[in-house]
């Protein structure tokens, strides 16, 4: 059965989620940057564009979430911020995406226990970035209100990934029920 | 080859519910045991440690007691290079860098004219060790405790957040 699978997948369709999903994140990027969402704490942020590395997970794969994963970091740090940004992000945007291919494979956690690992796991990822970058280690303190904040932003978007997920996946060539 | 081309099973969706409950959970109560450890091991700071670019063209730093209230008022007295004053009020109409508001034992920036506003976005400091960042003037107000050799380890060479 599985074979029979592989044989029916269809790459192109796959191509063509990267690239709608891509443009996409790029998109919820830049309405977030529009957003006032500030705890005055810096670093905080809704991560709206972690909702389509999420479905992608689910629709096609974890090859095809990296690669838009990857390529939106770096394509929002052009468009919206600098080098060193794209070097945080990315940062965040790798550890997040391992442990969030890791619960997904797991199979015991809907999409929104997916994305909350996503949020907490990048928001640690930036952390130890800055701990590196800064050369100090007392920006520790902001770790809780970052676990918090990555837990409950990577829930709610889970949810609405979720939503969605059940919605297209009927489209998606990938699976063949 | 990979479980994760499979649809999850409707099935157990609802197990998966509470598992993400769990976590949520687990990552709740981790921050609340992180924030404890930290709040336990935190002590209230006596004084507030600037750091600007001065007039020389390098860094300097002045340090004020955050025992008596006051408004550190900040000006830009050549392109890049910075002076401090101390004063007990601050008039809001005049123009200023940067205005570090301190009362009650607490420093927190009120002021800045900076395009991000990070510093004033950021809250009141008053535990040793925390800081407040004011990253396009180069400005850095910290925590420090009775003894200065606290932050003697904090040598930033490069603040970008």
């Amino acid at each position: 059965m599985r074979d029979l699978d592989k044989i029916k997948r269809k790459p192109a369709s796959d191509v063509a989620y990267m690239g709608l999903f891509l443009a996409l994140s790029l998109i919820l990027s830049y309405i977030e940057s529009l957003i006032p969402f500030n705890f005055g704490i810096p670093g905080i942020k809704l991560g709206l564009a972690n909702l389509c590395v999420v479905i992608l997970l689910y629709v096609c794969g974890w090859r095809e979430a990296l690669c838009v994963d990857v390529l939106r970091v770096i394509l929002s740090g052009f468009i919206f911020g600098n080098m060193s940004m794209i070097l945080y992000s990315l940062a965040g945007a790798v550890l997040s995406f391992i442990c969030m291919a890791i619960v997904h494979r797991i199979r015991r956690f809907s999409p929104m226990g997916v994305s909350l690992t996503g949020g907490v796991t990048h928001n640690i990822g930036q952390l130890i970035v800055a701990v590196f970058a800064l050369g100090t280690t007392r920006i520790i303190y902001y770790i809780p209100v970052l676990i918090i904040s990555g837990a409950l932003t990577g829930a709610l978007l889970g949810f609405i990934a979720g939503m969605v997920i059940n919605r297209i996946e009927r489209y998606t060539c990938t699976h063949i029920s | 080859m990979f479980d994760s081309d499979i649809i999850p099973d409707r099935v157990n969706n609802r197990r998966r519910y509470v598992n993400d409950l769990i976590l949520l959970a687990a990552c709740l109560l981790t921050a609340l045991v992180a924030a404890l450890i930290i709040h336990l091991n935190t002590s209230q700071g006596t004084y507030i440690e600037v750091s600007y670019p001065g007039s020389r063209g390098e860094q300097e730093s002045v340090t004020y007691p955050l025992s008596t209230d006051g408004y550190l008022i900040i000006n830009e007295i050549s392109p890049g290079a910075y002076s401090i004053t101390y004063s007990p009020d601050y008039d809001e109409s005049v123009p200023a860098s940067n205005v570090l508001r301190i009362t009650g034992g607490k420093a927190d920036m009120t002021e800045a004219d900076c395009p991000d506003l990070i510093c004033v976005h950021t809250r009141p400091v008053y535990s040793v060790g925390r800081s407040i960042i004011c990253l396009p003037h180069g400005i850095t107000a910290t925590v420090i405790g009775d003894n200065a050799s606290d932050t003697a380890d904090d040598e930033y060479d490069a603040v970008t957040w």
